[in-house]
């Protein structure tokens, strides 16, 4: 499914991150790391937000050669979201849902299991971190995704809302085959998520274990 | 006196207030006020006459009252900038820890704080309000040049009052302003957003940028009175609107990295971000855009805005280059400025618009992400 062809990251000459030749398979993966070690620079990379050397593909879908499909087939949610503060929650969703090409009624749905409909209508700079984060897992389940990126997703929110997170993902695992790479220094629910794999990040280098 | 002990306010408020506002300030006090001192007026003032320029308009500020009162106005909105980034800084979640912990010092003891922080906010004021005061000393203006100084303190004093008491108030979240208001039901284009971002948190950088763009549009008509080509005045002019907007170009990215951080993972071919780029300065633009049009008709005036939006195509695009300073940036702009002039003057006006999309494209493709391996 995801495909590291020569993968490099630095950061001002500090290699972070090298990836040679790896194919992750479908499924939901935990992505294990230490504070640093570069999950999140990882998910980002995979996400087409941070430059990198090397290449990524999802199938037969290349990053850097067909950057808009891959966009479309790869959504990401940041670990500490930060949007604009003067747009309503509902702006948010209509933006990406525009963008990533949403089915009609499918962020309703999100919004309402999520417990949001609420508050969706204010302004963001009225929301708190757990808010945010709430809006920021809704907006990267929008669209038709193949690959959700999900950096922290444990982070600030409630456990009624995580109960409805792990629902998601194995739901949408399930059914319509969409995989998942999980960034946590935190254990994440195994006996919740039962398809979950793990990967670690140790040395510079991805170790699946699976 | 105004000795700052309080290293988390200096760092966070002294230290912020400075990188935040580097562009401005740089281009205010450095470009503005020295280009406007001691540059040598295109040869329509002798060189044995500069210094009595110089002085002269220096002098001004402490005996001219018209002068005076813009001076004064001047330094009550820089006080209302200092004070406005003070208030924006206390409400963000990071610094609520000084709602429960400075806020345990007596009220003197926060006053004489907030009082230091606003006298270290004042340091580019205050060296040229000294400089003038210096100057109206030697010449006898002893009334005015203490008024100045007095009226600056003051202006300190006050706003330290306001820090004191809104830093002690409870903070009242979730108030929804007045742009969001009037502006719930629009539609808003990802490509527009920094617009609505400018008249929600940068209305004053905003009408400082006109003020600076009016100015620069009546100096160079004062200055190419004689220049009977009307196209490449306006050319000339159409490019110090562009110059005056560089603050905004700068506030620009790095609104897009802090909130629209999410952009690069969107659908958009590389063409559409690299247009949309332009979008929201055809808007903010659009004052002069319309005085441009009522001057000049429809054709040119079609013209000159094409011209614009690749001058900021260009100036937006070596924002992307990695690394690059405001100072650095500041340089490439004035260098580039020079070089427009240059080939307005020669009549190679029209060369310029295809040369600096060009130019913009190349940068803009090999730096976006600042992936230079991803061409």
């Amino acid at each position: 499914m995801l495909h590291f062809n020569q993968f490099e990251k630095s950061y001002l000459g500090h290699l972070v991150l090298k990836i040679d030749n790896i194919k992750i398979p479908e499924g939901v993966f935990w992505i294990k790391g230490n504070n640093g070690t570069g999950k999140s620079t990882l998910l980002k990379s995979i996400a087409g937000i941070l430059a990198f050397k090397g290449d990524i593909a999802l199938g037969t879908v290349y990053l850097k050669n067909h950057g808009v499909s891959y966009r479309r087939l790869v959504n990401f949610a940041a670990a500490e979201p930060l949007f604009p503060e003067f747009l309503s929650g509902a702006e948010m969703i209509s933006l990406f849902a525009k963008a990533k090409g949403a089915l009609p009624g499918q962020a309703e749905t999100l919004l309402s299991e999520m417990g949001m409909k609420d508050y969706i209508n204010n302004p963001l700079g009225a929301y708190s971190s757990g808010m945010l984060k709430k809006l920021s897992l809704v907006l990267a389940f929008l669209g038709k995704p193949k690959l959700i990126l999900l950096d922290e997703p444990l982070n600030t929110i409630d456990i009624t809302s995580l109960e409805v997170l792990y629902r998601w993902i194995n739901e949408k695992q399930e059914k319509e085959q969409i995989s998942f790479l999980l960034s946590s220094h935190q254990p994440l629910g195994e006996l919740k998520l039962p398809a979950l794999k793990q990967i670690n990040i140790e040395d510079q280098k991805l170790i699946p274990c699976f | 006196m105004f000795l700052l002990s309080n290293t988390a306010l200096r760092k966070i408020f002294v230290g912020g207030f400075y990188r935040t506002h580097a562009g401005m300030l740089i281009f205010i006090f450095v470009m503005l006020i020295s280009y406007c001192l001691f540059i040598n007026t295109l040869g329509t003032v002798r060189p044995d006459k500069i210094d009595f320029w110089q002085f002269f308009f220096t002098i001004s500020i402490v005996s001219n009252p018209l002068i005076l009162i813009f001076y004064l106005l001047g330094s009550s909105l820089y006080a209302y900038k200092s004070l406005r980034y003070i208030l924006d800084q206390l409400v963000l979640p990071q610094h609520e820890f000084l709602r429960y912990s400075f806020t345990s010092f007596g009220p003197k003891q926060q006053f004489m704080a907030w009082r230091a922080v606003l006298a270290y906010m004042f340091i580019p004021l205050w060296c040229y309000t000294l400089y003038a005061v210096i100057i109206g000393m030697v010449f006898g203006f002893y009334l005015i040049s203490v008024g100045i100084l007095s009226f600056q303190l003051l202006l300190v004093a006050v706003g330290a009052y306001v820090c004191l008491k809104e830093s002690n108030s409870f903070i009242e979240a979730g108030k929804p302003n007045w742009l969001f208001k009037i502006s719930r039901k629009w539609n808003k284009p990802i490509f527009l957003l920094y617009t609505f971002h400018v008249f929600n948190r940068s209305k004053l950088a905003y009408i400082i940028t006109k003020v600076l763009s009016w100015l620069l549009i009546s100096s160079v008509f004062m200055l190419f009175s004689d220049l009977e080509d009307n196209f490449r005045l306006l050319m000339l002019i159409t490019s110090c609107i562009v110059v005056a907007h560089v603050v905004l170009i700068y506030q620009e990215k790095i609104f897009n990295d802090r909130y629209l951080a999410f952009l690069p993972n969107f659908p958009f071919s590389r063409a559409k971000l690299f247009f949309g780029l332009g979008l929201n300065y055809l808007v903010l633009i659009l004052p002069e855009l319309c005085w441009l049009l009522t001057r000049s008709g429809l054709i040119i005036s079609l013209g000159l805005a094409t011209f614009a939006l690749s001058v900021i195509l260009l100036f937006r695009s070596l924002l992307l280059l990695n690394g690059i300073q405001v100072k650095g940036f500041l340089m490439a702009v004035f260098c580039l400025f020079f070089f427009f002039y240059i080939f307005i003057m020669v009549g190679l006006s029209l060369g310029l618009i295809p040369l600096n999309i060009l130019m913009a494209w190349l940068v803009f493709r090999r730096n976006y992400l600042n992936d230079n391996c991803n061409v």
